[in-house]
């Protein structure tokens, strides 16, 4: 483990200054070249470990370097030195001073170690394609008694998968020959166990036959499913080919008309399966053709092996994972060949019936629904029994997987262009299952999910949405407790064991709250909203959960990436519902530490963007807000949302931003805030309210001054009180409550404001300005601009001050 | 196919050690193709790029693990040794996925697969429509290859001098970044080649 001891051998290595460096290289070129001992193997160690240590390059000497890459291609040397030099070699690229190359190499296990340097010098030099030319040279000129071509196939798919277009036509025909051998026609007896030397018994023992993973002896060819004590090269191919099938399959397709198989495709439109397969099968197959159709057999049969039941935990696990790949590999195999179509359905059809008994086996409804939604429609299939498998019922059963729960997302983002209006409808009605996987598994499935909510944002639930992404630690929480009330007791506990909560997990299995619980954990957008609180005060115990705490600190990301998008649907009437709640549910959260002042501060500023969006807004909502800025309890609780308000009262509220706004509008809510601001400023304050910040105070005053320009009865209210707003801090009762310096802030806008409202309408201009205001050219005039406004106005103020008392 | 493999450390989460994530071992198979870099020092520059983005991935990988162990409730003692003789259940083991955007902080966007085993964290970067299954069982696979073979386990063992372990092993279970499908005997078949060709 990491120890104090390797941690100064980190220390070392990245330390070593240059000289010391070029002597032990001097030391590694004399072991290279005397002797290739144990001793070479500890120096080239260290050589390596002094390379990667570091993120800046090290220079290594020029015949040191030269030496290593001349004892890569050594074959006399072994494995272990040679592994030694290629990787130290790589470690130190991308490089100008390589003169490595692969032109001469015939040895397949040497060209890929020579590979491995060359792939990683960026395709500087067009190393990329001169691998992959000469790996298909080698393959090309296969002796049979030659050296295992085993090496070869993974650099060939590297290659191809860094430079797609380096092979030409007739090289890939051939690969695709080799392929189709290597697939179909391993043999199916195991290899020979080597002879043990002199001594050992002339007669050999016979090989067996290969089995299945259950036992059986092998029905059919040989797959990667089929087991044997001894393996030969065939069959190692054959392992290796199925590896690099699907990537080989979506490489090698023809892009462009003039090719066979695009002539093909084009003529297989629009016309009957079963007819086509018919027809095609008169004719001598192109090698594309034909590694498509054994590409075919091969998945059917790995279908079948999949059934079986397998004796080691090993193979059971990889029989899911070939299941996987063989349905991907259908997929792409009927893209390019329509009329393996029909084959294909009746093969995969009993499939979904049999997911899902196995923990581990639903993974594969992934590619078996990404198959449905690619041919379900030329094939006349109604694939909504696996749609609703995989948004209803595996959401609710599988939260805790978090594998699972990142391919239902990224299946759901990828596809997103290939739903049709009803699939996205399920989709979208879906998103209270879907947010399970988000609330259980937040750090990795955020990112995700804010991808996904502009899809899932729909104008119908966007205020259940908003209600559930509120919700989201609640949820958590819920879905802690299912698991703890539902799991066996001889399971592996999925939950945190440190905590223990047995009165949450009393009130979940308790029927008086069975209603909220069940709505809070429903499957489907139900249309109507159930207010939670009774259940916060429940879960208060599970708030500090580490669970719990990792999706609240998701969800105001999540808010953003919800506002952002509702904003672009969402029409008046739904705006007006979407600002309601922010007011509503700013006061009702589930006390998460931290979780309150976070989500208001987003809540607070999307409200401000939903008025700017909609300047009406706040005239339409004159009721609920007038309710909010009654009562100082408001100011206490939510300080930064009702800062806001208040803020969006005074620019909102005005006859430029609806014809509506009478004075009598106006009037009610000055009184309602001058009340307030008296509230919190003159009034002796109890030693147990809470300080008020000095924004509120400044913010009041402020859209005071703001209503007044507009409703100019109310000038000289407000400017008395913002006169006694000069002595605040000054008198024993309110000295104790603010900070010298926020009373010197709050009586400097004090003045500020009196001395603008001595000249209403530059006050109207300045406080309420009209939409031409805002435009630069306003600004850039000199005879126009605020600032030079704003100067005359002080001067003259300053100028008449003087002549007054006081 | 995969990207990159990388090994890393893995501090236990609210831990007091205040060290940085370092990252034990690293291969990159293939690399991104170089940007038109005509500036001398191009092709250090790109070897900075690749070191620090194997550092980036290092470093998501240890907060999810973190995160991961704080949500399921383990006892930070699992992190440190334990005693050799005990089988690591690897299965049981933290793991997990996430995505990386493109250009963040490879070009290509890219998925991350992940495992934490006592100190260490294991990952592979993978292309972003990989067989994420095979992938994990391939994790797996290697981190206990490389427990049993390089016994990480014991005290005072490190890899950090026996790299050419790791490409052994990386060679014949992961060549050239190509996920292979093994059954159990495949395993065997190719632990028996790497033990014979490695002295231990």
């Amino acid at each position: 483990m990491f120890s104090a001891g390797a941690e100064s051998l980190l220390h070392q290595a990245r330390e070593i200054q240059d000289e010391e460096l070029q002597k032990f290289c001097s030391r590694v070129s004399k072991l290279l070249q005397e002797d290739l001992g144990p001793a070479t193997v500890d120096a080239l160690q260290r050589l390596f470990l002094i390379v990667s240590a570091t993120k800046y390059a090290r220079r290594l000497e020029k015949t040191c370097v030269d030496l290593l890459q001349a004892t890569l291609s050594l074959s006399t040397c072994s494995e272990q030195i040679q592994v030694l030099c290629a990787a130290i070699l790589r470690e130190t690229s991308p490089t100008d001073t390589l003169t490595l190359s692969c032109d001469h190499t015939q040895n397949p296990h040497q060209l890929s170690l020579v590979a491995s340097v060359l792939l990683a010098q960026g395709d500087r030099r067009e190393e990329v394609r001169s691998v992959g030319q000469r790996v298909f040279t080698v393959l090309e000129s296969r002796q049979p008694e030659g050296p295992s071509l085993r090496p070869l196939l993974p650099v060939l798919s590297k290659t191809m998968g860094l430079a797609p277009g380096i092979l030409q036509e007739d090289q890939a025909s051939l690969l695709s020959k080799r392929l189709v051998d290597w697939l179909r026609y391993a043999r199916v007896q195991q290899g020979a166990l080597h002879s043990g030397g002199f001594f050992s018994t002339p007669r050999a023992r016979q090989p067996g036959p290969i089995t299945e993973v259950d036992g059986a002896v092998a029905s059919d060819f040989f797959t990667v499913l089929s087991m044997g004590q001894h393996f030969t090269e065939d069959q190692w191919l054959n392992v290796q080919a199925f590896s690099m099938l699907q990537a080989w399959l979506l490489l090698s397709s023809p892009e462009g008309a003039g090719t066979p198989d695009a002539e093909d495709r084009s003529e297989l439109e629009g016309s009957t399966l079963s007819v086509l397969s018919a027809a095609s099968a008169g004719r001598q197959l192109l090698p594309q053709e034909r590694l498509r159709k054994v590409a075919f057999e091969y998945c059917q049969r790995l279908i079948e092996q999949s059934n079986r039941r397998a004796l080691r935990k090993g193979d059971s696990d990889l029989q899911k994972a070939c299941l996987v790949e063989a349905v991907r590999v259908l997929d792409t195999v009927c893209r390019q060949d329509p009329s393996f179509l029909y084959r294909s359905l009746s093969c995969l059809k009993a499939l979904h019936g049999q997911l899902g008994t196995d923990p581990g086996s639903e993974r594969a409804l992934l590619p078996l629904a990404q198959f449905f939604l690619n041919h379900g429609a030329a094939a006349a299939v109604d694939a909504e029994a696996i749609y609703q498998h995989l948004f209803s019922r595996l959401p609710s059963e599988r939260f805790h997987s978090p594998m699972l729960a990142f391919e239902v997302a990224r299946f759901c983002r990828d596809n997103l262009a290939l739903f049709d209006p009803h699939l996205l409808g399920l989709l979208k009605l879906s998103f209270p299952n879907l947010f399970k996987f988000l609330a259980w598994n937040s750090p990795p499935l955020t990112a995700e999910f804010v991808a996904l909510l502009p899809a899932l944002v729909d104008a119908s639930t966007a205020v259940e949405m908003l209600h559930s992404l509120l919700d989201l630690p609640c949820l958590t929480a819920a879905l802690d407790l299912q698991l703890r009330s539902s799991q066996m007791p001889s399971e592996r506990p999925l939950w945190d064991t440190s905590l223990r909560t047995p009165g949450c997990l009393e009130a979940f299995r308790d029927p008086q709250f069975q209603l909220l619980f069940q709505h809070l954990l429903r499957t489907k957008a139900s249309g109507s909203t159930e207010r939670l609180m009774p259940l916060y005060q429940l879960l208060q115990p599970m708030a500090s959960c580490a669970r719990v705490a990792q999706c609240a600190q998701a969800v105001p990301t999540l808010l953003q990436a919800f506002f952002s998008a509702v904003t672009q649907v969402a029409d008046g009437a739904l705006t007006n519902q979407l600002a309601l709640l922010i007011l509503e549910r700013s006061n009702a959260l589930y006390q998460v530490p931290q979780y309150e002042a976070h989500v208001h501060r987003v809540l607070s500023s999307w409200f401000l963007a939903l008025c700017k969006q909609k300047p009406s807004l706040v005239l339409e909502l004159a009721r609920e807000l007038l309710e909010l800025v009654g009562s100082v309890s408001s100011i206490h609780s939510r300080a930064g949302m009702f800062i806001c308000v208040v803020w969006a009262i005074g620019e909102y509220l005005s006859v430029a931003c609806d014809r509506r706004c009478t004075v009598e509008l106006i009037n009610k809510f000055f009184e309602a805030l001058e009340a307030l601001l008296f509230e919190v400023t003159q009034s002796r304050p109890l030693a147990s309210t809470p300080r008020c910040p000095p924004q509120v105070i400044t913010v009041l005053m402020t859209t005071l001054t703001k209503l007044a320009s507009r409703s100019q009865d109310l000038i000289p209210r407000v400017s008395l009180f913002l006169s006694k707003m000069r002595t605040l801090g000054q008198s024993p009762a309110t000295s104790s409550v603010h900070s010298e310096e926020d009373a010197e802030a709050i009586r400097t806008r004090a003045t500020e404001l009196r001395n603008l409202l001595k000249m209403p309408s530059v006050a109207q201009f300045v406080l309420s300005p009209s939409a031409e205001v805002c435009q630069p050219r306003y600004h850039c005039d000199t005879n126009t601009a605020l600032p030079l406004a704003l100067r005359t106005v002080t001067r003259f103020v300053e100028r008449e001050a003087g002549f007054l008392p006081g | 196919m995969v990207h990159a493999f990388l090994i890393h450390t893995l501090r236990a989460p609210k831990g007091e050690d205040t060290g940085l994530c370092r990252v034990l071992y690293s291969c990159v198979f293939g690399a991104e193709k170089s940007p038109d870099d005509t500036r001398p020092h191009g092709a250090e520059r790109d070897r900075l790029l690749r070191k620090e983005q194997i550092l980036a991935v290092a470093r998501q990988v240890e907060s999810m693990c973190q995160l991961q162990q704080l949500a399921s409730g383990r006892p930070s003692s699992d992190l440190q040794s334990q005693p050799s003789d005990e089988p690591v259940a690897l299965h049981e083991a933290p793991q997990g996925v996430f995505g990386l955007a493109a250009g963040d902080p490879f070009q290509e966007p890219r998925t991350v697969v992940w495992l934490g085993v006592l100190s260490l964290g294991f990952a592979l970067v993978l292309d972003a429509h990989d067989n994420l299954l095979l992938a994990e069982s391939t994790l797996r696979l290697l981190a206990r290859l490389l427990l049993d073979h390089l016994r990480l386990l014991a005290p005072g063992s490190s890899l950090l001098l026996r790299a050419d372990h790791v490409e052994g092993i990386l060679s014949r279970f992961l060549p050239h970044g190509q996920l292979l499908f093994l059954n159990d005997q495949f395993v065997q078949a190719l632990e028996k080649e790497f033990s014979a060709a490695w002295p231990r």
